[in-house]
């Protein structure tokens, strides 16, 4: 099962380090910290980062495990995600279900997977010594993606199901990437949501994205729309208290902004739970 | 998982070198075809490494022009791929491709340099400096066997244009010197005082001085190294002046008597 509900957070970004320990502290439940950005020697990341987990939850979010890759796992980096999540006693470990790059390459973005039996086994076995390795459960979030593969021999909400029952491990959804896939894709985001197993997601994204026309791209650098706000809704009735935050990656608006905006999420969940 | 790796080494060369031949295995729509598909990844991958070399080198984009910044930044994509975990260290030789791009022009190359530097120090490992209080205790008799810790954060550069000035004048919002070179290289150094990084420039008998010391050498081989430019007599003088310095500077992490 995943861990307790810790409420409403936000991606926490150097901009608003001083603003969370100062005239907005306890604005937010809790936080997520980017894993590459703390993988550093010392000095202000990490000094900020021990500084808001002294008042806040903290969970680490990482971009670069490349879990789906067929490159080995990297044992050093997993050694030292590790070592940050014990240093801060972090919530849970996330990263992507995607991979990075081949032959030592990385291209710094996700990948998506082709949805197909062979890629679950393999899936399987690197998940398995990735939670080993990290000594805790892994969390994997769904990806927003721009392509499907011809060989793919299930849906991605029939793939997502089968790997966390097979490698058990839990989910972070992101409504957002559910969103933009399905448009890109052409499918129900609702379908995708009815179909992932309640007890399994640890975790919501909400972020923004660009319309780019006849296709979305998911930038995290404008507000939530609206059919984002409408499909949390429903994920919210269908899995209950889930942990979540938004996440802001560019044109980075001033904390309150931000605050309003989780105010937001906060009431569609009390609204959804009315109901 | 033969297919597996060869569907991503394919879709990999479409990212990196606009190989097409992963185009047949991408599913197809009218709205969108595969090759728009594939591009946006494609586009992605160099709008993301030039806004990670625009992150590490804010002060190099300002003095270069978006236009220059751009051109070097897509020279520096084509040449390097990454291997970072983090994106924050891809930027480790754009200093080498800006001396290439511009032999005639090593202030641009010193910039980058300049840059690269104050941000190792930036995230540099933690450690505690010691007060001159520490060194009270030494006896006389092990002073010339003292060997020295430095901070971690603590680099030692040399630049041979005023790189560093314009560094200064556009942190500043002011509008930089004329760039240009110098009759004689200059040292530096570069390093963290708690969260803070700081720099300045050194005296040539300063930085031999901490050259040795920082090699490991004791107190009594820094006051050899400086024996080079000062009498015998000034050079305990000089030495001890000048640890008394890095010590208030918060350069000095440690010492040990070791004979």
């Amino acid at each position: 099962m995943p861990s307790p509900f810790l409420g409403f957070g936000l991606g926490v970004r150097p901009q608003h380090y001083e603003a969370l320990l100062g005239e907005h502290r306890g604005s937010v439940s809790w936080l997520e910290a980017l894993t590459e950005n703390y993988l550093v020697p010392g000095g202000r990341p990490l000094h900020y980062l021990e500084r808001l987990r002294a008042e806040y939850p903290v969970a680490l979010h990482g971009v670069s495990m490349s879990i789906g890759s067929t490159d080995p796992l990297d044992p050093e980096y997993l050694r030292e995600v590790r070592a940050l999540a014990d240093r801060i006693e972090a919530a849970w470990v996330s990263d992507h279900l995607c991979w990075t790059g081949v032959e030592g390459v990385n291209l710094h973005d996700l990948l998506p997977l082709p949805f197909d039996e062979s890629t679950l086994r393999h899936l399987v076995s690197r998940i398995d010594e990735a939670q080993h390795r990290l000594g805790r459960r892994l969390v994997l979030e769904n990806v927003s993606s721009y392509v499907s593969y011809r060989t793919a021999e299930m849906t991605e909400w029939e793939f997502l199901s089968e790997l966390v029952k097979r490698a058990d491990c839990l989910l972070l959804l992101d409504i957002n990437n559910v969103y933009v896939s399905s448009v890109n894709h052409g499918f129900d985001p609702h379908t995708f949501l009815q179909h992932i197993p309640h007890d399994r997601v640890q975790q919501f994204h909400l972020a923004g994205h660009r319309n780019c026309g006849d296709y979305l791209i998911d930038t995290h650098d404008e507000p939530v729309c609206e059919a984002v706000w409408s499909l949390f809704e429903t994920a919210w009735k269908r899995f209950g208290p889930v942990s979540t935050m938004i996440e802001r990656d560019d044109n980075i608006p001033e904390l309150p902004v931000l605050l309003a905006e989780l105010d937001r999420a906060r009431r569609i969940a009390t609204c959804s739970r009315a109901a | 998982m033969n297919d597996l790796a060869e569907l991503q080494r394919s879709f990999q060369r479409a990212v990196l070198d606009g190989d097409d031949a992963v185009l047949a295995r991408i599913a197809d729509s009218t709205r969108v075809p595969a090759r728009t598909r594939v591009g946006i990844y494609a586009d992605a991958y160099r709008v993301r490494l030039r806004q990670a070399l625009a992150s590490t080198y804010p002060r190099s984009k300002q003095f270069l022009g978006e236009d220059a910044f751009d051109a070097a930044t897509n020279a520096y994509i084509d040449a390097h791929r990454s291997q970072y975990k983090s994106i924050r260290w891809y930027g480790e030789a754009f200093a080498q491709t800006l001396a290439r791009i511009w032999p005639q022009r090593p202030w641009c190359a010193e910039l980058a340099e300049w840059e690269w530097t104050i941000a190792l120090a930036f995230d540099a490992a933690d450690a505690s400096p010691i007060d001159t209080a520490a060194l009270a205790a030494v006896d006389n008799a092990d002073w010339p066997q003292l060997r020295f810790g430095f901070h971690p954060s603590m680099h030692r550069i040399c630049m041979r244009t005023n790189a560093p000035a314009i560094f200064k004048a556009l942190t500043e919002e002011r509008a930089p010197p004329t760039p240009q070179q110098l009759e004689q290289p200059s040292p530096w150094l570069i390093w963290r005082r708690e969260l803070m990084t700081q720099y300045r420039s050194m005296a040539v008998d300063e930085c031999d001085a901490l050259h040795a010391l920082a090699a490991g050498e004791t107190f009594a081989g820094m006051c050899t190294a400086l024996a080079q430019q000062h009498t015998e007599e000034h050079a305990p003088l000089r030495a001890a002046t000048l640890l008394r310095t890095w010590i208030d500077e918060g350069l000095v992490i440690g010492f040990e008597a070791r004979t």
